[in-house]
């Protein structure tokens, strides 16, 4: 089984929703739902992953670590 | 002694003659407008030459993990005249970025049914997902059992979905194939095409589910 991270997408948006940062947090999840093959996921959830965390807004570090991590984690599935 | 001095005289002024036409040949002369060129084959290469950023990968580098893009007609033509696969490419800018050419043999594979006119599909959610304009694609019907375990879609992205499309490659487009990441319980492996926006031309679109007849 594979790291799930699709998941760890999930859990970036939801501490970004607790952060009160909703569209962000939108936006990430958007990315894992409106996508219909895997590398359509993944690079649209890197993508924004690197939106959120390249922003002013204002993160709070657990959640910029998660979101860092798992923006390398997809590189890395996506063989790049 | 003035016959001699006139034959020298002679002399020099045709040597001199002939090292003025000499420099006029190797480059002094007036500059050659390749565009003026009686010659179609030369001005063709010229031209190809000189679009920027552009370059050719064989088919045999189908491998290779280099990005190329091929955006110039002029030289698309000219590969396409000189027997080299032009959609050949090694990547496709999309909107995340650029996705690469998968090397394993069953990606590679795909690309002759690609474009030799095979189908390629895709669902998608109305009102959410991209359609007719989609850059990424699956060579399998998403009817087929196991499709969403093969191209690594969460169960539930499957079930909130209500159409299917399936299209086939416009000739001469670029595009790649590439094996689907496995993700959590999802496997993988099922190989996804994706092409430029609007590089497909649609066969069919059904909505299915609850909207559907």
């Amino acid at each position: 089984m594979s790291r799930d991270l699709y998941a760890d997408g999930y859990e970036v948006a939801e501490q970004l929703r607790e952060a009160g940062l909703l569209e962000w947090s939108q936006r990430v999840a958007s990315a894992i739902e409106n996508g219909f093959t895997a590398t359509e996921i993944l690079m649209g959830l890197r993508w924004q992953l690197e939106q959120v965390l390249g922003s002013e807004v204002d993160l709070p570090s657990e959640t910029a670590a998660l979101a860092r991590k798992t923006a390398r984690a997809v590189g890395e599935v996506l063989g790049e | 002694m003035t016959t001699t001095t006139e034959h020298r005289h002679r002399g020099f002024l045709l040597s001199l003659l002939t090292l003025l036409t000499l420099v006029g040949t190797i480059g002094f002369g007036p500059a050659v407008d390749a565009s003026a060129s009686t010659r179609p084959a030369a001005e063709t290469r010229v031209r190809a030459i000189a679009a920027p950023a552009t370059d050719l990968v064989a088919a045999s580098d189908l491998g290779s993990s280099t990005a190329v893009r091929v955006s110039d007609p002029d030289l698309r033509q000219q590969a396409s005249a000189t027997g080299v696969a032009t959609n050949s490419i090694a990547g496709i800018e999309t909107r995340f970025g650029l996705a690469s050419q998968g090397a394993d043999a069953a990606s590679v594979a795909a690309r002759a049914e690609i474009e030799g006119g095979a189908r390629i599909w895709r669902i998608g959610t109305t009102g959410q997902s991209q359609a007719a304009e989609a850059q990424f694609w699956t060579t399998e019907n998403p009817a087929s059992p196991g499709f969403a375990s093969r191209y690594g879609i969460p169960e539930s992205n499957v079930a909130n979905s209500d159409f299917i499309e399936s299209a086939v490659l416009k000739p001469g487009t670029p595009f790649v194939t590439r094996p689907a990441p496995g993700v959590g319980s999802n496997l993988g492996g099922g190989v996804e095409v994706v092409v430029p926006e609007g590089g497909v031309t649609m066969c069919s679109f059904s909505i299915v589910g609850p909207k559907g007849c």
